[in-house]
């Protein structure tokens, strides 16, 4: 009960949310610009995964075209502090499927034994930061989705544009926008 | 307390949950059209064709002997380094009726490429085809090469050629590519074809 209060608490400050909007909207803005200029580019990584037959290229050409400017528009509405939840929510999916392709596709490379050690396994995994190594990018990827739970489990909508023009989830339960009345409930509870 | 645990204040109220998904919808709405208008602002010549199987290599090809997709190979004519070689210091490359088509990307193109080779970049090959088909027509061997290893994109380009008229049999396939070639300490021209601006790669 004490940790939950005082969770909440350093929540309704409004800086986890801050630190995690700022982190996850600069990279998926920088990720998702890199993809954008060459949507080619990104369609031939993709191919790489071999997750669709052939005879999806419609499909694999939809997913090549709208995906980065997805994860531009999730960085920038994180950014703007609007549709925080759901953009939140869609970066927790894709994280999750990315981050399951990379390892599986890992895994597989190095099972072929050309390398001494999982960690020599690198490779362009789509992401938009080019060559890396697989000890670097899963760890990368699991650090950003764990920060993306921040923006979804956060109530707090301080320093959010949602916030200040009053239209945002939290305020369907009419929280108290001063931490300190926080305390108070908590404690009277 | 009930209001506590179902109320609005619940992430799992039908509220909450329907909000949510409806700004997911928004998200990922927003993005797609942004998507598509960006790329319907590009020159024509340079937009994303959704509807295009980029990797379509097996149409009419030169020996279609073979339904099986995974061994390519046996769609082309290959052609190894030391023939390539060959046919780079042959009188036929001197007077044009031997030709070179990297079949790579405009960027890397002009990092470097094989001296005197035209540009096919299959994925606009709106753009380069109009010029080079005539200049293909005239020659007698075309040697079409991408960057190596896993590239396919020569092979794309020398399915574009065939479905352009070019005839198949003049057109070979050099797998080792850019990464051979240099290997070897052989010439590289930068910049535009026949800028005169000679490298060789210093491993």
């Amino acid at each position: 009960m004490e940790t939950t209060s005082k969770i909440k608490r350093i929540d309704q400050t409004g800086y986890p949310l801050l630190v995690a909007r700022l982190i996850l909207g600069i990279v998926f803005i920088q990720m998702g610009w890199s993809k954008v200029s060459d949507p080619i580019a990104f369609l031939k990584m993709l191919r790489e995964y071999e997750m669709f037959p052939p005879s999806a290229y419609l499909l694999e050409n939809a997913i090549a075209l709208t995906l980065p400017w997805i994860e531009v528009v999730c960085g920038a509405v994180l950014i703007a502090g609007v549709f925080v939840r759901g953009a939140a929510l869609t970066l927790l999916i894709m994280l999750t499927g990315f981050t399951i392709v990379i390892a599986i596709r890992a895994i597989g490379m190095y099972n072929t034994g050309e390398f001494k050690s999982f960690c020599d396994v690198a490779f362009d995994c789509g992401c938009g930061s080019g060559l890396v190594g697989m000890c670097k990018k899963l760890p990368e990827n699991f650090g950003l989705w764990l920060i993306s739970w921040v923006p979804f489990l956060s109530t707090s909508r301080r320093f959010c544009l949602a916030g200040a023009l009053g239209n945002h989830p939290s305020n369907d339960a009419a929280p108290t926008a001063d931490p300190t009345k926080i305390t108070t409930e908590s404690a009277t509870s | 307390m009930s209001s506590r645990f179902f109320g609005a204040d619940n992430p799992a109220s039908p509220l909450r949950v329907t909000r949510l998904a409806v700004e997911v919808f928004a998200v990922v709405v927003i993005g797609a059209v942004v998507a598509v208008a960006a790329n319907q602002f590009k020159p024509s010549d340079s937009r994303f064709d959704v509807t295009r199987d980029y990797f379509k290599k097996t149409a009419s090809t030169v020996s279609a002997n073979s339904s099986d997709d995974e061994n390519d190979d046996e769609f082309y004519q290959l052609i190894d380094h030391a023939e390539t070689m060959e046919a780079f210091q042959s009188p036929a490359y001197e007077v044009g009726q031997c030709i070179f088509i990297d079949a790579r990307n405009d960027t890397v193109y002009a990092e470097k490429h094989i001296p005197g080779a035209y540009q096919l970049d299959h994925y606009y090959a709106d753009r380069y085809l109009p010029e080079l088909i005539p200049i293909c027509a005239e020659a007698e061997r075309i040697i079409v090469y991408c960057n190596g290893g896993k590239c396919e994109d020569s092979k794309l380009a020398a399915t574009d050629l065939i479905e352009n008229g070019v005839v198949a049999e003049k057109i070979f396939v050099y797998i080792g590519g850019v990464v051979a070639w240099g290997k070897d300490g052989l010439p590289f021209e930068r910049g535009e074809r026949l800028s005169g601006d000679i490298i060789y790669d210093i491993e």
